[in-house]
């Protein structure tokens, strides 16, 4: 199992959709980090709670982008990846991941 | 005569105790429906600077050097402001309406996306009046919604 907190191992404040909107946008955090961690096959589990909030751009790029790109299916996901959080507060952005991953279709090759 | 205030205090107690309990049954439930009330109020003025800043965002031109510093303050607010009604609401439906949490979850998550989806935070992002009309209708959904408990 490998364990990614967006908060220490990426950034507390991540922000942004692609590579030019800042250091921390979703696209990095996909490519560097969720992607990867994922191919291995192992489960991954995702804490989203220790940072100050997310944009949505930033969740449907980082999450819904793993589909939408073509890396795996929303089933394949929902096997694979925990999204965690202990403060309740942030129950709407594993809400709205979980939208972004089920409503994304693969862009067609 | 004690026997026979004893004699009226047996008669008058079941009755005096429960017009106490009623008292505080009646105090309890309006007092109750004042707070959720209030914190209803409370809501619904903050959905209401979340509307004013999504307006000026989302018809202003992208970042330009004029007004760089205006619009990242403005991706703050906005942010703040839904992680922040959303973490009130959740509060009220935990306390108030527990029936309506699943509810006010998904309508927070239909605001967050119209208000902070998109090319929000993006260096792309082009002035976009149509998503403002999105971002009004999800927020009169959840206004709606609160105001509903009012009644």
């Amino acid at each position: 199992m490998k364990t990614i907190s967006i908060g220490k191992d990426y950034s507390d404040t991540p922000l942004g959709r692609y590579e030019g909107d800042g250091p921390f946008n979703g696209t990095r955090f996909r490519e560097e980090f969720l992607r990867p961690a994922l191919e291995s096959g192992e489960a991954v589990h995702v804490k989203i709670d220790d940072t100050e909030g997310y944009g949505s751009s930033f969740l449907d790029e980082a999450f819904g982008g793993l589909v939408r790109f073509g890396y795996f299916s929303a089933s394949e996901l929902q096997s694979k990846l925990v999204i965690e959080l202990e403060d309740q507060d942030y129950n709407l952005y594993k809400n709205l991941i979980w939208r972004y991953i089920d409503s994304a279709q693969p862009a067609p090759k | 005569m004690q026997a026979c205030i004893l004699k009226f205090l047996w008669h008058i107690t079941p009755a005096l105790t429960t017009v106490v309990l009623g008292a505080f049954a009646a105090h309890w439930f309006f007092v109750r429906n004042g707070n959720a009330g209030a914190f209803v109020d409370a809501l619904v003025r903050e959905l209401e600077g979340l509307r004013a800043d999504s307006l000026e965002y989302w018809n202003a031109a992208p970042s330009s050097q004029n007004n760089e510093g205006r619009m990242t303050m403005l991706e703050q607010k906005i942010k703040g402001s839904i992680k922040s009604i959303s973490s009130d609401a959740g509060h009220f439906c935990r306390k108030y309406k527990k029936g309506m949490r699943a509810e006010i979850e998904r309508l927070m998550s239909n605001l967050s996306d119209s208000a902070t989806g998109g090319e929000f935070e993006s260096k792309k992002r082009k002035a976009d009046s149509g998503r403002y009309i999105l971002i009004v209708n999800s927020i009169n959904e959840v206004r709606s919604c609160l105001l509903k408990t009012k009644l």
